[in-house]
């Protein structure tokens, strides 16, 4: 099987040392980290945000270090990551913020937008007003939203970046599930749950696990 | 002491080339956005318009007002009554071609240029660029490219109604105080006001929003980790505006009107 990603002796930033690592297409994995700032950083590095000092990091068959902005871009439109605070941003409204991508690349229609947005909010649970300003919503609102915009997207991989800390055991399950499902919905999918806490990972139903011990990655 | 002189305009000039470049850059980006038929991106475009040139009208016409009435009666003061035609001509001398375009961006400056680098360094500092360039959303398009236009379409709106408030405001105050006829401070107004003079005014107005834009994007955008820079960074963006609008309103009034 194809690797969705792979780190190839990557130093980058204080945060790390050396680190060497593949996740395999089509699993969904768990990544443990020492810290969350390490969680974030390989987030940042898979997406081309942030630049290695030295190695080399391939996404989805593109080496990111030598990637265009163009082919970053359309790397980063098959990837999809829910961030710990959910990752929206604070001047649109709810709604606004789960359409975002499917209206700034006009995927669809408007009417149809607004179906699959809808299909996608019903999945997550969200229950909360759609006119709000995310400021406005709790942790669990907020992750619900950029977990129900990253489905929308249809990725080849996405990342759940540290989303499960914080959160009441019942909250918990209900992201897993969600996740677990849109996971299994289409086979070449690859789901990576990065956390720094084992404890966490032991809740997720995943087909394979890393840990970073110390500031090194292995299998 | 040459030096350190020759140093600061070489910097000065690198700065200006840097703003010059992003400008620029925004015009493949908004050509982009109209193929892609990119609607949020002319959502943001609007709300700047909106932001910038909507909510400042009432302050702009009242400004204007009041520089029509000031400029009016100085000339009245300095030149009599019976000079009517001339009051015309100076009020378009010093409105139109200088004032009107000037005032309007000083006024923009201290409203929506804080905002603007305000708002953008605190969504630096949240992450929310990372999160949009995480969505294959690059920032240079989505919120450089629409705040540049939305600022210099409405800098270059505004500067029209200012200068219709003044010179017509001008003439009810010199009309009521000094019973000056319409017809001899309409010959003085059109006999200066050329299409030429409009252009260069309108011309001063956009580079205004332009750059006004440019520079507060960048200012917003420069900022680092600590919530403290957000002041900061709105402090420097009104001053190195206020700075380029003088220098640009002295080249571009050397360059048309000498």
């Amino acid at each position: 099987m194809e690797h969705a990603v792979t780190f190839d002796k990557v130093l980058a930033d204080e945060l790390l040392e050396e680190v060497s690592f593949t996740i395999p297409g089509g699993c969904l994995t768990a990544a443990i980290t020492a810290r969350q700032e390490e969680s974030d950083l390989l987030v940042k590095l898979m997406l081309g945000l942030a630049q290695p000092l030295s190695g080399s990091i391939s996404v989805l068959g593109e080496d990111v270090g030598a990637a265009s902005d163009k082919t970053l871009n359309a790397l980063r439109r098959s990837v999809a990551v829910v961030f710990s605070a959910g990752g929206l941003i604070s001047n649109l409204k709810v709604w606004e913020n789960l359409v975002l991508p499917l209206e700034y690349y006009s995927l669809y229609p408007p009417n149809e937008i607004e179906e699959r947005g809808m299909r996608a909010l019903q999945r997550v649970g969200y229950a909360g007003g759609l006119m709000e300003l995310p400021g406005l919503l709790s942790l669990y609102g907020r992750r619900q939203i950029g977990l129900a915009r990253a489905m929308l997207v249809e990725p080849r991989l996405i990342i759940y970046d540290e989303i499960l800390s914080g959160l009441s055991g019942e909250q918990r399950s209900a992201i897993i599930e969600a996740a677990e499902t849109f996971h299994r919905e289409s086979p070449g999918r690859t789901s990576i749950f990065m956390t720094a806490s084992e404890e966490t990972v032991r809740e997720i139903p995943v087909e394979s696990r890393m840990a970073m011990k110390g500031s090194s990655m292995h299998d | 002491m040459l030096g350190s002189l020759a140093d600061r305009l070489i910097k000065l000039s690198d700065y200006l080339y840097d703003l010059t470049e992003m400008i620029l850059r925004a015009f493949p980006n908004c050509l982009a956005a109209i193929r892609q038929g990119a609607r949020p991106v002319f959502s943001v475009y609007l709300r700047q318009v909106y932001f910038t040139g909507l909510e400042a009208f009432k302050i702009i016409m009242v400004t204007a007002l009041l520089i029509g009435t000031v400029v009016i009666t100085q000339i009245i003061s300095i030149a009599g009554a019976g000079s009517e035609t001339l009051t015309g001509k100076v009020i378009v001398w010093i409105v139109v071609r200088e004032l009107a375009p000037l005032l309007t961006a000083i006024i923009v400056v201290a409203r929506s240029g804080t905002a603007i680098a305000a708002e953008l360094s605190q969504m630096k500092i949240a992450g929310e660029i990372d999160y949009l360039e995480s969505l294959g959303i690059p920032a240079a398009t989505y919120l450089i490219m629409p705040r540049i236009f939305g600022v210099a379409t409405a800098v270059l709106v505004l500067t029209v109604y200012f200068e219709f408030a003044a010179v017509l405001g001008g003439f009810l105050v010199a009309s009521l105080g000094w019973h000056v006829p319409w017809e001899q401070y309409a010959q003085g107004v059109f006999s200066v006001l050329t299409l030429f003079e409009l252009a260069v005014s309108l011309a001063k107005s956009v580079l205004f929003g332009l750059f006004i834009a440019a520079i507060c994007c960048r200012k917003g955008l420069s900022v680092g980790r600590s919530v403290t820079q957000i002041p900061q960074a709105a402090t420097k963006a009104v001053m190195q505006s206020l700075f380029l609008l003088f220098l640009i309103d002295g080249v571009v009034s050397l360059f048309f009107l000498l």
